[in-house]
């Protein structure tokens, strides 16, 4: 082969391996971009629940934070009764000015869907809550990263005996200003 | 230039930017299925997983209260009656409200020790759906002078 077809051969090679790794950018870009909006299972996040929020400690009979969220998504409290909760106890637990919480919490027997937000502005802890669930697009807005929600399913068993499939889709951290 | 030389080339340019589509569309097209299994059988350990952390997190806040209030069987009626239940946590609730489980001061530390206890959970959806999955244990907390936490024997 000619030495001006060997410059064409390397120039096609090299061509190639440029398309090559401008697909695999553009992948990694989609894994970040789109991977976030899917509801990656709690333990594919962090490993294990041990030190997570949800098992926080909030009650002299061993009550935890969880139990609020379960208690509200199966009917057993209000909307009131888990905002003031947010209030109280939840924020005992801020203590960096940026710290917020969403909570989605969702009961596909029964048909409940409510989002709740608590911040911390202004030296106190506000809360936000809408029973009916039209607060999604506010997470976007506002928390860092999408790739922190973490999602936890569950089946709740109420006063009855009927199963409940309780979902409950949360971040709690730094929040943008 | 050997012209007739760089068809093949040519192609190979095509064929990858195919084959980089193909990956692309493959990769979003992609849904967590496994050779038919759905992702609700998929839950179902996660399901466990979570009826047993949540069973620990009420022993360490239960303990974190109550620790040094001497005999701590005494205050467990009101831990375990409870007005909903999360599934798979049965046993571990009956097991507290009979006292079966033995909390002791060992060194500096309190220990939690509950003898074989099951979580379980049903897979709710797919070809295996009403199949139950049951991990049993013996459940071992170690806690500081405090009542708080230390790990996991």
């Amino acid at each position: 082969m000619n030495k001006r077809g060997q410059i064409g051969k390397g120039l096609t090679i090299f061509s190639v391996l440029l398309v090559v790794f401008l697909v695999m950018g553009l992948f990694n870009f989609l894994a970040y971009n789109i991977g976030i909006g899917r509801e990656v299972s709690s333990y594919q996040e962090s490993g294990n629940f041990r030190e997570d929020f949800l098992f926080k400690s909030v009650g002299q009979n061993g009550e935890i934070v969880l139990d609020s969220f379960l208690s509200y998504a199966v009917g057993d409290i209000t909307s009131d009764n888990l905002r003031d909760f947010l209030q109280k106890d939840i924020g005992n637990f801020y203590n960096e000015k940026n710290n917020c919480l969403f909570l989605i919490l969702k009961n596909s027997d029964s048909g409940l869907t409510s989002t709740f937000e608590s911040s911390f502005k202004d030296g106190a802890v506000v809360v936000y809550a809408d029973p009916l669930g039209n607060y999604l697009i506010r997470i976007d807005g506002i928390i860092n990263s999408k790739k922190n929600v973490r999602v936890v399913k569950m089946d709740v068993l109420n006063s009855n005996g009927e199963k409940n499939l309780v979902e409950i889709k949360y971040y709690f951290g730094e929040c943008k200003k | 230039m050997n012209r007739k030389g760089d068809v093949p080339l040519g192609v190979m340019v095509i064929i990858a930017i195919v084959l980089c589509g193909f990956a692309l569309a493959t990769f979003l097209m992609f849904k967590s299925d496994f050779g038919g299994i759905k992702n609700g059988e998929y839950d179902v350990a996660e399901k466990v997983k979570i009826a047993e952390e949540y069973s620990y997190g009420k022993i360490k806040s239960f303990v974190l209260n109550n620790y040094n209030k001497g005999d701590i069987k005494k205050e467990v009626s009101s831990f375990a009656n409870r007005n909903y239940y999360l599934a798979g946590t049965e046993q571990f609730f009956a097991k507290m409200k009979n006292g079966e489980f033995e909390f002791y001061k060992e060194g500096e530390n309190y220990i939690f020790e509950m003898k074989n206890v099951s979580f379980y959970a049903e897979i709710g959806s797919g070809e295996l759906k009403g199949t139950s999955f049951k991990l049993s244990k013996d459940i071992v907390l170690v806690f500081d002078g405090k009542g708080n936490y230390r790990e996991l024997r």
